[in-house]
């Protein structure tokens, strides 16, 4: 006759060779969880201190910086104001730039007679009169991309140029 | 054979790993995953409480700075600025500059109002020389002058001018906003302007305004 009923005795027999590894390893298990569980609700509570703590202190911080409300505002409006003329120093369009750059050189026979100059358009144009119309186009390779815009002869013989520059 | 008592006894042991798995499979959605979990609500707070560290430090600073600020000086400093760029057009400084940087050389012949408040100069003067002369003393004064264009035509010439001016702006207090930095940002401003001629009429506005005694009161 088969039997067909587990052999119970063999079965705990088996598994109790493993009951003092299990019981390592549960205490580990859970050794480790509790210091982890511990650590993690430590960690929080000492957090959240800090952060009761920071936050006190901002509050107070604040409300002394409230205090100071017209030392600050004076110190912004002279900020401002710093800004508003370093601006006007430093973006506004000097119109003597290219008249030292023409005055810095000689031009042999020519007379600058007339001078244009917008701030918006940033360019000169210097009006030159000689009698020799070769000295224009001299005056005009001297100076760096500067254009003869305009040329006539009058009736005294004298060559007036409007010289872009 | 033996009984269900002793059988019982005989797996008790495992109740102890049995007890520490369902341990850890319960509170596994608190500590470990899940929504609620304390690792990712630590790391949250933990950059919250870094970030306010940071807003308090910086806090300290401004108050160490506000505290370390004399009004009496930042209202003398704002003074030299308002001299420097009035907050409203004073024309009178503008003819008052022109006349000092027109000197011998340079005769004026007339004045024309321009549109923005401007003056055009009507000069008789020697060349291109005696007018460049003048743009840059009449760029080196006190309040700043910007010259809006330039026409020489044989000896007269038509000069733009205008007195950069700006009103004051509506500034206010924020206490979280970082306080900018001042340090010897106008004592460099006074020493680059020093050797700028200043304007003795520097009081008298289109407006007819009065200047504020106090510049900071509201």
């Amino acid at each position: 006759m088969i039997n067909l009923l587990p052999d119970t005795k063999n079965i705990i027999t088996n598994w109790m060779r493993y009951k003092g590894v299990v019981g390592v390893i549960s205490s580990f298990v859970l050794g480790g969880y509790i210091l982890a569980a511990a650590g993690s609700a430590g960690w929080w509570l000492f957090l959240t201190r800090q952060d009761e703590a920071v936050k006190a202190e901002i509050e107070s911080l604040t409300s002394q910086i409230i205090d100071l409300k017209g030392t600050e505002t004076a110190v912004r409006v002279v900020d401002e104001r710093v800004g508003v003329v370093n601006s006007f120093l430093t973006g506004q369009a000097d119109p003597t730039v290219l008249m030292t750059q023409v005055l810095g050189q000689t031009f042999e026979g020519i007379k600058i007679s007339g001078w244009t100059w917008k701030s918006d358009k940033k360019v000169a144009v210097a009006t030159v009169e000689t009698t020799d119309v070769q000295a224009i186009e001299t005056f005009r390779q001297k100076i760096k991309g500067s254009k003869v815009i305009n040329l006539i002869r009058t009736a005294e013989g004298l060559w007036k140029a409007e010289i872009q520059l | 054979m033996e009984s269900g008592n002793t059988i019982v006894k005989k797996w008790l042991w495992l109740a102890y790993p049995g007890v520490v798995v369902l341990l850890i499979g319960f509170s596994w959605q608190w500590l470990v995953a899940g929504p609620d979990q304390i690792w990712q609500k630590i790391a949250v707070k933990q950059q919250k409480v870094t970030s306010q560290q940071m807003e308090a430090s910086n806090l300290r600073q401004k108050l160490a700075v506000l505290r370390s600020q004399d009004v009496n000086n930042l209202q003398s400093q704002l003074g030299f600025l308002e001299l420097v760029v009035p907050t409203d057009n004073k024309v009178a400084a503008l003819l008052a500059l022109s006349r000092q940087a027109a000197g011998e050389s340079v005769t004026i012949n007339g004045y024309k109002g321009a549109t923005g408040g401007g003056l055009t100069l009507s000069l008789r003067l020697a060349d291109l020389t005696v007018l460049k002369d003048m743009l840059l003393r009449l760029q080196q004064t006190v309040p700043l002058l910007v010259v809006k264009s330039v026409k020489l035509s044989g000896e007269t010439a038509e000069v733009g001018l205008e007195v950069a001016w700006k009103p004051a702006k509506a500034v206010e207090a924020e206490a979280d906003r970082p306080l900018p930095v001042l340090t010897g940002v106008v004592e460099q401003l006074q020493q680059k302007l020093a050797s700028y001629t200043t304007s003795v009429v520097g009081v008298a506005t289109t407006s007819g305004e009065t200047t504020k005694a106090d510049p900071f009161s509201e």
